[in-house]
C-alpha cells in the first residue's frame, strides 16, 4: 500500500450540497492520493454518500470546487470529460443497480461495449477475468434475480471494474447483505485495496477500516469532523464527536 | 362441489349448492336420497315429453325436434336442438321439482328461488340461441362466401378467374396470373414465427401442437369443401400443409434449442422474434404490392412481367416463374380486403404504433422542449379524438399532408393512421413505465458512463417495456377490434363485407343476421386470443422474479 507520488487524483474545496433548505454537505476539502484508500464514517444523514456522489455528479454540487484528475467537475465540463471522469470512477451502489433484464455478463460487457467501443468478444473475455477476480464466474449466464445478494453485489464491483477506474467508490456497499454475505463482498474489497486502485469506501465496517484504510474520515452534519490515520482515529481521537461515534458503534 | 367422484354425497352437496337445503319436515337423511332420485325422474319427465299434452307444460325434447322439423329444419339439426335444449331444461326441472319436493325455499329461500330462476333464464337462453344457430339461420350466405370473407373481392375473384379455374369460361374474363400466391408468402413467414414463439415459451409441446393443428384443420377444411367454392382447393390445400410441417419443424427446433440452452438464450431467441415479427409486417405489404424498386430489381434478374404475356399464359403456352410474377404488377392496397385487411391494419398499428409510441414516451419525458412539445402536442391531440374522426382525417387532409411525397392509397394511411393512434396510447403506457423505472437503475447506467441515450435505450426502455407489457397487449386488443370502423370509410374490411353477404346473392336476401353473428364470433376469438397472450405474458415476467438488486 505505498503510494507512489504525491499527486492528487481527488481534489475537493468547499463541496457545499443543499436540496432546498437543507443543506446536505457545508463546504468539504478533501484531497486524496493516487492509490489512497479511504474510509468515511459517520451517522445516517451526515451526507457521506452525498459527497462520493458529486465525485462523479451523480449529485451535482452547489457551491465549492470537483477536481477529479485534473478535469474540473461543474455544470461547465465538456461531455468529452465528463465521459472521461465517469469511466475514471468505478461506482458501487448499496442496493447493487444491477440491470434486471441483463445476464451477469451483460451487465458487465454493457458499458465497455457502448461507452469504450470494446469488440464483444474481448469484453467478455475481460468479464470472466473479473468474474473469477470477484469469485462466480460460474454465475455469468444467470440473471441478477437468481444470484444472493452478495453474489450481486460482486457483480456490481465486477461491473464497475469492466471500465478499468483509476478510482471506485463504495456507498455502503455491504449495509444491505445478510450478515453471512459481508465478508465475500469485504474480502473482495480487500484483494482490490492491494492494487493500485484509489478507493474511496463508505461504510460501518470498522474491521475493514482498521485493516486497510489509509485515512479514515468521520462526517457529521454535512460537515468533516476528523480524518486521521486508523491507528490514531480509533485509539486516539482528537474530537468529542468522534469518541461519541466511536462509543456508539464499537 | 366435485364433479370427478360424483357419489351420493357429493351430488346432494351439488343439489343443496342449486336449489337450497331441505326445509320440508317430511325429509328425513334415510329418504334424502329417494326423494332426489323422484326428482330427478321427473324432471327427465318434463324435459322429455313436456308439452305433449297440449301445452300443460312448457315443451320437452320430443315436442321441440317436432316443431323445428315443422319449421323446415332438416331431422339431425332438429336433433341437435332438441338435445341441446332438453339439457337445459332438464336441468331447470330438476332444479324445480328438487326445489318444490324437499320445499328448499323453507329453509334457504333465496338460494332456491336464485337457483330456479336463473335455471330457466338458462333455458330461454339457450333454446333460443340453438333456434336461432340450428333451425332459424341459414349459414350458407357466410359459407357460400368464406373467401370474400376472408380475402376480400379482388383476390378471390384471382382465385376463381385465373387461367384454369371453372369460373374463367372465356379469355377475357379471366385473370392472366393467380395473384394468390402472394399469400402464400405472407403465411409461411407468420406461421413460422407464431411456431417459434411458442417453441420459447416452455411449455408441453402438445399445448401448441393440438390447438394449432386443429386450426390448420378448420382452414384446411374452409378451402378444401367443394361446396360453394369454385376454384381449384389443391392450392390453398398444399401451401397449408407445407406452412403446417414447416411451422411443426420451426416449433421443434425452437423448442429443443430453448430446452437445451440457458435462458439468456432463449430470450435472445425471442428478441430475433419479435423483430422477425416486424420483419414479417413489413415483408408482407411488400409482397402484396411490391414497389418499383422490387418489381425492376426482378426484372434485372430476369423476371419478364406476366402482365404483357396474358394471351401466351391462357393458352398455357407459358409459366410465369416466380421471378416472373415478383416482376409483375402486385395487388394495389384499394383492393384488399377481408380479414385480411383487419388483421394487416391492426398489426399496423401495433408495430408502428409500438416504433411511434416509443419515440413520443421518450418525447413527452424530455426536457429539450423542441421534442416534449411536438409530443405532448401530438398526444393529447390525437387522444382527444375520436378514432372516427382521425380516420376521415386519414381519408380527407392526410392527402393533402402527404401528397407532395408520397400518394398513398387510402388503405395505407389508415394503416398510419392506426400506427399513430395507437403510438399515442401506447406511448402514454411506456411512459408510466418509464416513471416506474428505478432511479437506481438510471443512476448505475450514468455511473458507468453511459450517454442518456444509451441509458435509455440500453436501460429504461427495456425495463419499461417488461412491467408495461400487458397494458400495452390491451392495447392492441383495442387497435383490433377498432379495425372494424374501417367500414365507415368503404374499405371493404371483413365486418363491411359481412354486413353486405346478403346482397351477393337473391337467395341470400334478408340473411343479415348470420354474418353479423360470424363477425362476432370471429373478432371474439381473436381477442380473447390476444387476452390469453397477455395473461402468458404477465405469468412470464411473475416468474422471471424481478427487481434484480432491489430484492435484497
Amino acid at each position: 500500500m505505498s503510494i507512489d507520488t504525491d499527486e492528487m487524483i481527488i481534489d475537493t474545496k468547499g463541496v457545499k450540497v443543499n436540496f432546498g433548505d437543507f443543506w446536505a454537505l457545508k463546504g468539504i476539502d478533501i484531497s486524496v492520493r493516487k492509490g489512497e484508500i479511504i474510509v468515511i464514517l459517520g451517522p445516517s444523514g451526515s451526507g457521506k454518500s452525498t459527497f462520493i456522489r458529486t465525485l462523479n455528479r451523480l449529485q451535482p454540487h452547489s457551491a465549492g470546487t470537483v477536481v477529479i484528475d485534473g478535469i474540473t467537475v461543474d455544470d461547465d465540463t465538456t461531455v468529452a470529460d465528463m465521459k472521461y471522469v465517469r469511466a475514471e470512477i468505478g461506482f458501487v451502489f448499496q442496493l447493487f443497480n444491477l440491470f434486471p433484464h441483463l445476464t451477469v455478463m451483460e451487465n458487465i460487457t454493457l458499458a465497455p461495449m457502448k461507452v469504450k467501443g470494446i469488440p464483444k468478444r474481448e469484453a467478455e473475455d475481460q468479464a470472466m477475468v473479473l468474474l473469477e477476480r470477484v469469485g462466480i464466474p460460474e454465475q455469468a449466464y444467470k440473471y441478477p434475480s437468481a444470484l444472493s445478494g452478495g453474489q450481486q453485489q460482486r457483480v456490481a464491483i465486477a461491473r464497475a471494474l469492466a471500465m478499468d477506474p483509476k478510482i471506485m467508490l463504495f456507498d455502503e456497499p455491504t449495509s444491505a447483505l445478510d450478515p453471512e454475505m459481508i465478508k465475500e463482498v469485504l474480502d473482495v474489497m480487500i484483494d482490490l485495496a492491494k492494487e493500485d486502485v484509489t478507493m474511496i469506501v463508505v461504510t460501518h465496517e470498522m474491521g475493514f477500516a482498521m485493516a486497510v484504510a489509509d485515512r479514515v474520515i468521520l462526517f457529521d452534519e454535512g460537515e468533516l469532523v476528523e480524518q486521521n490515520t486508523p491507528a490514531e482515529f480509533f485509539d486516539n481521537p482528537q474530537h468529542k464527536r468522534t469518541k461519541l461515534f466511536l462509543e456508539q458503534i464499537l | 362441489m366435485s364433479l370427478r367422484g360424483l357419489d351420493t354425497d357429493s351430488f346432494l352437496e351439488l343439489e343443496e349448492s342449486i336449489a337450497g337445503k331441505p326445509g320440508g319436515r317430511w325429509v328425513t337423511p334415510s329418504n334424502n336420497t329417494q326423494l332426489s332420485l323422484l326428482a330427478i325422474s321427473l324432471a327427465l319427465a318434463c324435459g322429455l315429453f313436456g308439452g305433449v299434452w297440449e301445452g300443460f307444460l312448457p315443451n320437452g325434447f320430443f315436442e321441440l325436434v317436432a316443431e323445428a322439423e315443422a319449421e323446415g329444419a332438416s331431422p339431425l339439426y332438429a336433433q341437435i336442438f332438441g338435445t341441446f335444449s332438453a339439457i337445459a331444461l332438464v336441468f331447470a326441472w330438476w332444479v324445480t321439482m328438487t326445489a318444490l319436493i324437499k320445499w328448499t325455499p323453507g329453509k334457504t329461500r333465496t338460494t332456491a328461488l336464485l337457483g330456479i330462476v336463473t335455471a330457466w333464464i338458462i333455458v330461454v337462453a339457450v333454446r333460443g340461441l340453438s333456434h336461432f344457430v340450428l333451425v332459424e339461420a341459414d349459414w350458407s350466405v357466410v359459407w357460400a362466401n368464406r373467401v370474400l370473407l376472408i380475402v376480400g373481392q379482388q383476390m378471390t375473384e384471382q382465385m376463381t378467374q385465373a387461367p384454369g379455374s371453372e369460373s374463367c369460361i372465356a379469355v377475357s374474363n379471366c385473370y392472366g396470373v393467380n395473384q394468390n400466391w402472394r399469400l402464400w408468402w405472407i403465411l409461411y413467414p407468420t406461421f413460422a414465427i407464431f411456431a417459434a414463439a411458442y417453441g420459447t415459451a416452455g411449455k408441453k409441446p402438445w399445448r401448441f401442437l393440438v390447438p394449432f393443428t386443429l386450426v390448420i384443420f378448420v382452414l384446411m377444411l374452409v378451402s378444401w369443401v367443394p361446396s360453394e367454392i369454385n376454384f381449384h382447393s389443391e392450392v390453398p390445400l398444399t401451401n397449408l400443409l407445407k406452412a403446417m410441417l414447416l411451422s411443426y419443424l420451426v416449433y421443434g427446433a425452437s423448442y429443443y434449442y430453448c430446452s437445451r440452452s440457458e435462458e439468456y438464450k432463449a430470450n435472445r431467441l425471442r428478441t430475433y422474434i419479435a423483430l422477425g415479427a416486424i420483419f414479417t409486417f413489413f415483408f408482407a405489404i411488400m409482397i402484396m404490392n411490391p414497389p418499383e424498386l422490387v418489381k425492376d430489381l426482378a426484372v434485372t434478374l430476369g423476371g419478364i412481367p406476366p402482365q404483357g404475356m396474358r394471351e401466351a399464359i391462357m393458352a398455357g403456352d407459358v409459366v410465369p416463374s416466380t421471378l416472373d410474377k415478383l416482376a409483375g404488377d402486385g395487388i394495389k392496397a384499394s383492393q384488399w380486403g377481408g380479414l385480411f385487411v383487419n388483421l394487416i391494419v391492426a398489426t399496423a398499428g401495433c408495430v408502428l404504433g409500438f416504433g411511434i409510441g416509443v419515440v413520443l414516451a421518450f418525447g413527452r419525458q424530455s426536457d429539450q422542449p423542441f421534442f416534449s412539445l411536438p409530443s405532448v402536442a401530438l398526444i393529447e391531440l390525437v387522444r382527444s379524438g375520436p378514432l372516427i374522426c382521425w380516420l376521415w382525417f386519414a381519408v380527407f387532409l392526410m392527402p393533402d399532408l402527404m401528397d407532395p411525397f408520397y400518394d398513398a392509397e387510402d388503405i395505407i394511411r389508415m394503416l398510419l393512421m392506426f400506427g399513430v393512434f395507437g403510438g399515442c396510447y401506447i406511448a402514454e403506457v411506456l411512459r408510466g413505465g418509464l416513471q416506474a423505472v428505478d432511479s437506481g437503475q438510471k443512476e448505475a447506467a450514468v455511473a458507468l458512463g453511459l450517454s442518456p441515450f444509451q441509458t435509455k435505450m440500453q436501460v429504461e426502455l427495456p425495463n419499461a417495456v417488461r412491467t408495461t407489457l400487458p397494458s400495452i397487449v390491451s392495447v392492441f386488443i383495442g387497435l383490433w377490434k377498432d379495425t372494424t370502423l374501417l367500414f365507415i370509410i368503404n374499405i371493404l374490411d371483413f365486418f363491411k363485407l359481412a354486413k353486405d353477404l346478403p346482397a351477393t346473392d337473391l337467395r341470400f336476401l334478408g340473411n343479415f343476421l348470420e354474418p353479423l353473428y360470424v363477425t362476432a364470433i370471429v373478432f371474439w376469438v381473436f381477442a380473447f386470443y390476444l387476452s390469453r397472450v397477455s395473461m402468458g405474458i404477465e405469468k412470464n415476467l411473475g416468474l422471471v422474479r424481478e427487481g434484480g438488486g432491489e430484492a435484497a
